[in-house]
């Protein structure tokens, strides 16, 4: 993705400060999943692999 | 008074906001917001000092691109007239290419949108010329279209049509939630409130890879 343009317009009716944790959190908590099971998944070649 | 050099990449949108076009306004907000631009947008300040008129001056002048949607011509449900904000609004922009003076706004690029092709020649054919796109009331075509057009205006590289409407998508899936934890209902949210949930899930959807 293209990086973002932030600009300032101001007070909204919720803080940047609590968007910015809560899209970071949502965005996170469905990343994590993927992340783990690619761990997982590596983990598993890589036990494979030393009992090789 | 001197432009900043965020001119370039600001786009004035000017468009219905009704709840029947809420799906095309939220999408091209996004759109723009992932291309790599900055939306402007007559609901982003609330000055009770300023007249709403002013505000549009200045965000004009500020922007050098602008995207219009003149497809409400229908006649108002209540007063049984029709809704000319849209109209003057791009009359403003096109004029503002011609009498500033100033280089920089004689740059100015817009994309007009209608509902249908060529149905704007039945009711504003002086826009003729101008980039008019028909987007049918759905919010991929007008993803799609939009692109399209700031990536031929600016000559930037953009994601592809697929590309935006496949994060675009995500987008839309993980909204609930982010406004479920920010107590926030979908018609309170402002338009800051809109854009910034918009420019922080692309931040932190490009920093997670």
């Amino acid at each position: 993705m293209v990086q973002v343009l932030k600009h300032n317009y101001g007070k909204g009716s919720v803080s940047l400060r609590d968007i910015r944790t809560v899209v970071q959190s949502v965005v996170l908590s469905k990343k994590h999943p993927v992340k783990n099971s690619v761990s997982r998944k590596n983990a598993v070649k890589k036990q494979s692999v030393m009992e090789k | 008074m001197t432009l900043s050099k965020a001119y370039v990449r600001q786009v004035f949108l000017n468009c219905p906001f009704d709840k029947d076009y809420l799906p095309l306004y939220e999408a091209i907000i996004f759109t723009v917001l992932a291309a790599g631009f900055v939306i402007r947008c007559s609901r982003e300040r609330d000055d009770s000092g300023e007249t709403r008129i002013a505000k549009i001056v200045d965000i004009i002048r500020r922007s050098k691109f602008s995207i219009h949607d003149i497809s409400r011509v229908e006649l108002d449900t209540t007063n049984n007239l029709p809704r000319f904000n849209m109209p003057l609004e791009l009359g403003l922009f096109l004029g503002a290419r011609h009498y500033s003076g100033d280089r920089k706004q004689l740059e100015k690029r817009c994309l007009i949108l209608d509902t249908e092709p060529f149905r704007y020649q039945k009711f504003i054919s002086d826009i003729g010329g101008q980039d008019i796109r028909s987007h049918g009331g759905d919010a991929k075509n007008v993803i799609g279209e939009v692109r399209s057009w700031l990536s031929s205006v600016s000559r930037r590289s953009i994601p592809g049509k697929s590309e935006l409407i496949a994060i675009y998508d995500q987008f839309r899936n993980d909204l609930p939630d982010i406004l479920n934890r920010l107590k926030l209902k979908e018609d309170e949210m402002q338009f800051t409130d809109y854009v910034n949930i918009c420019a922080e899930w692309i931040e932190a959807k490009t920093d997670a890879g």
